[in-house]
């Protein structure tokens, strides 16, 4: 099907674009479009105007700032972030859930502000956002600019806490983890391009005696939003992880899950692989934070 | 900044194989459609419409895009190569002389897509491994080969690639 008449706006600066999304009642802004124009196209959703991001220069990078954090802007592409070595070398986790997102041809369009904007609940990057602890970046009109942690910007499924009609995701960005750190991204899925049924993102820094000084466990596809499971970063803090304890926080942190059941799998099946995905990514995270696992 | 109404049509100039064309499009005009039915580059095809089957895909600015996910409107200003730019003079491809070779093909009606991603892979990846070949056509379906035959044509591409190159 081809999707629903609409106007098409391509304006070449942010300000330009977040005028016209004040402006035009009902517009939504086009990123990569690998969501977007496929809703469309189904007539899921059916925007009066789009406002294409594309245009716009200098929303495309990864860099390093010089405190360490590591800024990217919201139209990378996938496949830019997938093959930065700054990212494969820093979060592992993410550049394995970049690698493993879509198919080549959908990291050749797809942007990580798209993804992260579009807010799906079963998506690869908002659980590994809220991991790493990133902060996302909100332009509004006038230059004007809002810091919001990845714990706090997934609202709902499909919500985030973007301001609708005004504001617009710009950049995100990475804080460092201290050296000793390490983490993961596991997902299961019935095919590789297919959406997630369970995925989850570790990461954790540990001390020289390998006791977890901090660590975050979040899981995607089980919730209308990334799930901390703070139940199991509570277990691991303080300790060194082995088979046994990996165990015991996997159960913990997935005890109080109710996971959706749909054509992919049931509830029960979410939270059994969930399980068991937590602990794996647990024991992973650990190796590569004690150095003795790539 | 452009800016086009629902029902105005845009002027859109693309370079399809070396060549630039003209043509005035609406808004939801996809990029598979122009090629198809305004430009007549029937080569990429329209397989499932959703984005999952990759028949559509083309080379948009040195990168493989699936076409029906992309507007017209979009591709303003982008070189595109589709099938028909890797035949040269008359001669196939390397990549078009393994699949014939290798008979990765049966119905073929996937093969535009298959060809297109390959032909990326390998502009990125000279001497891909097996599985780095099946990760690179993981957004191509075959409902035929199985993919096994796919895969040997895209490595003896390679090699036939390398060959060339060093004679």
């Amino acid at each position: 099907m081809r999707p629903a008449p609409f106007e098409y706006y391509a304006p070449t600066s942010v300000e330009d674009a977040l005028r016209l999304l004040e402006e035009k009642e009902g517009a939504k802004l086009l990123a990569g479009g690998q969501s977007l124009l496929a809703l469309m196209k189904l007539r899921l959703l059916a925007p009066p105007a789009l406002i294409d991001l594309n245009r716009i220069g200098g929303l495309r990078y990864v860099r390093e700032d010089g405190n360490g954090w590591i800024s990217i802007g919201a139209m990378t592409l996938y496949d830019e972030l997938e093959q930065s070595p700054l990212i494969r070398t820093r979060y592992p986790a993410m550049h394995e859930a970049l690698y493993r997102l879509g198919d080549q041809q959908v990291r050749n369009r797809g942007t990580i502000g798209g993804s992260l904007a579009h807010a799906d609940p079963s998506a690869n990057l908002p659980p590994v956002m809220v991991a790493l602890k990133a902060q996302l970046v909100a332009a509004r009109r006038g230059g004007e600019r809002r810091t919001i942690p990845a714990d706090e910007f997934f609202l709902d499924a499909f919500t985030t806490a973007l301001e609708p009609d005004r504001e617009m995701l710009v950049e995100v960005r990475l804080p460092p983890w201290p050296p000793g750190s390490g983490g993961t991204y596991m997902k299961l899925s019935k095919r590789e391009i297919d959406f997630s049924i369970v995925e989850v993102a570790a990461q954790m820094s540990v001390d020289g005696d390998g006791r977890v000084k901090e660590s975050r466990v979040v899981l995607g596809s089980v919730a209308t939003r990334p799930y901390r499971a703070t139940a199991a970063e509570n277990v691991l803090s303080g300790s060194v992880v082995d088979d046994a304890l990996a165990a015991k926080a996997a159960e913990a942190g997935t005890k109080d899950l109710e996971p959706p059941s749909d054509v992919q799998a049931s509830s029960w099946y979410r939270k059994e692989v969930a399980k068991v995905l937590v602990k794996r990514a647990i024991l992973r995270a650990w190796k590569r934070a004690r150095g003795v696992e790539q | 900044m452009s800016e086009i109404g629902a029902q105005e049509l845009m002027h859109v100039r693309v370079k399809v194989n070396g060549q630039w064309y003209e043509a005035d499009v609406e808004p939801r005009t996809l990029l598979i459609d122009m090629l198809r039915d305004v430009l007549g580059f029937t080569g990429p095809h329209i397989g499932c419409d959703t984005g999952h089957c990759g028949a559509c895909t083309v080379i948009m600015n040195g990168r493989s895009v699936k076409s029906c996910m992309v507007l017209a409107v979009q591709a303003d200003g982008s070189e595109i190569m589709t099938v028909e730019g890797l035949e040269k003079d008359g001669k196939l491809h390397p990549l078009q002389e393994a699949f014939w070779e290798n008979h990765a093909l049966q119905c073929g009606y996937c093969t535009p897509g298959q060809l297109m991603s390959a032909y990326f892979l390998l502009s990125r990846n000279p001497n891909p491994s097996e599985e780095e070949i099946r990760k690179g056509i993981e957004g191509n379906l075959c409902r035929c080969t199985g993919y096994v035959n796919i895969v040997k044509a895209i490595k003896a591409a390679a090699q036939k690639m390398a060959d060339a190159k060093m004679s």
